[in-house]
């Protein structure tokens, strides 16, 4: 009898297939979808706990509810998907050995600064200068809110450009100062600089994603907003003071002009080049080229709107924070309320 | 069990809502709201009839979220914003990782927002009901919302396969005639079930729910740990050691009860791959009428 593979990877061949079976209907004694969550937030008392498992074990329905619990949780929050990969291995194995890397440069910095070379040191370009600047400027440890806040918006703070941008960037300027060593070194802090800001920022924003966070956090969630293409191959990322940012995956992070400076709550994009955001103080703006021109919009009300849906250029429905609902069938023209 | 006295309840509930209002005093949430909710969630809870303890479960009650919901069901502008900057991301992206079909995901994520501010209940047209009338503070908002979006999704998945054509018979037939030695080969094959399923079932809760979330829901060892509360390694480890236990009891079973020989139960496991000549736990399609009654007579090899 052939052996077409090992026995041991068949039986789990026959497991998977014993145990597949899909989730039925619910049922009188199926849990409620917020006793699993506080099973799942580990809320519940002891004899809650074993009642639920003991459902668990014989309900594929509840079963999958909460398997997709834990892989939801697993998901990072905004972010495009594309650059999750990116960004974990950027953080969690490229980021240290950056890091190791800058460890070293700096050591041999420090060694060649005892004996400063300063024509050497004129050399570098102004782009050397100005990183110099913004590493001295930089606070020692800046307050998380500003690390975040000032990143948010910036390509560098997503996880695409944040891997091309910056290791390009010192790629460059390390070739521009390739002679000068102390330069080097300079341009290494300034660069770990960056690094422990970034760093910061994403860890707030990791805390802020966590359900005990503060206030103070949701505000540094909010600025990272992002809305997506049908297709996904267009972001949009919004927040305060009327800033936008448009990513492709040719592009990158591209900053944008709103035209507003309130602060944007909400965005819905139909389409690759249509985009809809609304914000506090009624603000209602669409682009229809892809954020080349953003053309603001007449609004039914002054007040804070913060959902919006849309299915193309025309069509939008929008909700107030006060819950009042304006739908428009003419781009924006005309608004009704239900 | 634990009766409490109505003056201690009070008391209990009093100091609950006291910190709902405390971490809920940015937007102005009123104790006598705080109280409300906490009385919904009391009885929905229904532990006091049970005996359970009323101040565990109190203390179990998430009061920051419990007050960002009251103060977001009040139509307060300020909490919707950190609603809306901390909870939207979380219920896109929760979305996106259950469904894994953008489409499927938006319209989950946005028929569920479009709830949450209340403007797609309210059977009477003007009475503003949101989703969040439903969250008593048993888990963080952010699991809850993962609930709901995972109980949709299975929702919606199981309407959509109504109208999936299942054609089992013919897809039965064509998929069994490359076996020459029919019916012998299914019936092994429906024993292996069988004895398998059986085995199973006698597997302890926690042990069946590894294997689950293993073997069905393909869940990372990281996201079993998690849901049972083990460390990775120890996950590991327990899967490997029933597997290795269900595998041994399985072929023993096979044995000793139905008599097969190793050749035939090495045929079971190199057939194992194919696609399901039979329908595992269930009984054999028409086309071998014989069979379902050779099994329930106890019939072995």
């Amino acid at each position: 009898m052939a052996k077409a593979k090992p026995s041991g990877d068949n039986f789990d061949a026959m497991l998977r297939r014993e145990l597949r079976s899909a989730p039925g209907a619910s049922t009188a004694e199926c849990v409620e979808p917020e006793v699993l969550a506080a099973y799942y937030d580990r809320s519940l008392s002891r004899a809650e706990r074993d009642g639920v498992e003991s459902h668990l074990a014989s309900c594929p329905r509840c079963l999958s509810m909460m398997a997709s619990i834990a892989r939801a949780d697993d998901s990072d929050v905004a972010r495009p998907h594309e650059a999750a990969g990116g960004f974990f291995w950027l953080t969690r194995v490229l980021a240290p050995i950056t890091m190791l890397g800058i460890v070293i440069v700096i050591a041999i910095g420090i060694r060649n600064r005892e004996q400063p070379k300063p024509e050497m040191i004129a050399l570098a370009s102004p782009a050397v200068s100005q990183k110099l600047d913004l590493a001295e400027r930089a606070p020692a440890a800046p307050p998380a809110f500003e690390a975040s806040e000032s990143r948010a918006i910036s390509p560098s703070i997503s996880a695409p450009p944040v891997a091309g941008t910056s290791h390009e960037e010192y790629g460059l300027q390390t070739q521009r100062a390739s002679a000068p060593r102390a330069a080097v070194a300079d341009l290494a802090s300034a660069a770990q600089s960056r690094m422990q800001i970034q760093s910061r920022a994403a860890n707030s924003m990791a805390a802020g994603a966590a359900s005990s966070g503060s206030i103070a956090m949701t505000a540094k969630v909010a600025i990272a907003n992002i809305v997506y293409s049908p297709d996904r191959s267009v972001a949009w990322r919004f927040g305060t003071a009327g800033t936008i940012a448009r990513w492709t995956s040719a592009s990158g992070w591209l900053p944008q002009r709103s035209g507003v400076s309130t602060d944007l709550l909400a965005a819905a994009s139909p389409s690759n080049d249509v985009c809809w955001m609304v914000g506090k103080s009624g603000t209602i703006i669409r682009t229809l080229d892809g954020g080349a021109h953003w053309q603001l919009i007449a609004p039914p009300s002054r007040k804070n709107f913060i959902a919006i849906t849309a299915s193309d250029s025309n069509n939008a429905s929008m909700v107030g924070a006060d819950g009042a609902h304006f739908s428009t069938r003419d781009g924006g023209v005309t608004w009704s309320s239900p | 069990m634990t009766a409490e006295s109505p003056l201690k309840l009070k008391k209990l509930c009093a100091g609950a809502a006291a910190r709902i209002v405390r971490f809920g005093a940015n937007w102005n949430v009123s104790e006598a709201a705080a109280l409300e909710t906490l009385a919904r969630s009391i009885e929905s809870w229904g532990g006091l009839a049970r005996g359970n303890s009323l101040e565990d479960y109190l203390e179990s009650l998430r009061a920051e979220d419990l007050a960002l919901a009251i103060a977001c069901r009040g139509g307060v502008a300020a909490a919707w914003e950190t609603f809306i900057g901390k909870y939207r991301p979380i219920l896109y992206s929760s979305a996106r990782a259950i469904c894994r079909d953008e489409s499927a995901a938006r319209e989950i994520a946005d028929s569920m927002w479009a709830e949450l501010y209340g403007i797609a209940n309210g059977a009477d047209g003007t009475k503003r009901r949101s989703l969040l009338d439903y969250f008593h503070g048993r888990s963080s908002l952010a699991t809850w919302m993962r609930a709901i979006v995972a109980q949709r999704h299975i929702d919606s998945v199981r309407s959509s396969q109504r109208f999936d054509p299942l054609d089992e018979t013919e897809a039965f037939v064509s998929r069994n005639n490359n076996h020459n030695d029919e019916p012998a080969h299914l019936r092994m094959m429906e024993i292996f079930a069988v004895v398998l399923g059986a085995t199973l079932a006698k597997l302890s809760a926690k042990d069946r729910m590894r294997l689950s979330y293993y073997y069905r829901d393909e869940l990372t060892l990281r996201e079993i740990a998690r849901l049972m509360g083990e460390h990775e390694s120890t996950i590991s480890r327990k899967l490997e050691r029933t597997r290795g236990e269900l595998r041994a009891n399985v072929e023993r079973e096979l044995r000793k009860t139905h008599r097969m020989s190793a050749e035939q139960i090495q045929h079971c496991y190199d057939h194992a791959a194919e696609d399901a000549p039979f329908r595992f736990g269930a009984e054999p399609p028409a086309a071998n009428p014989g069979l379902a009654s050779q099994k329930k007579e106890g019939g072995s090899f």
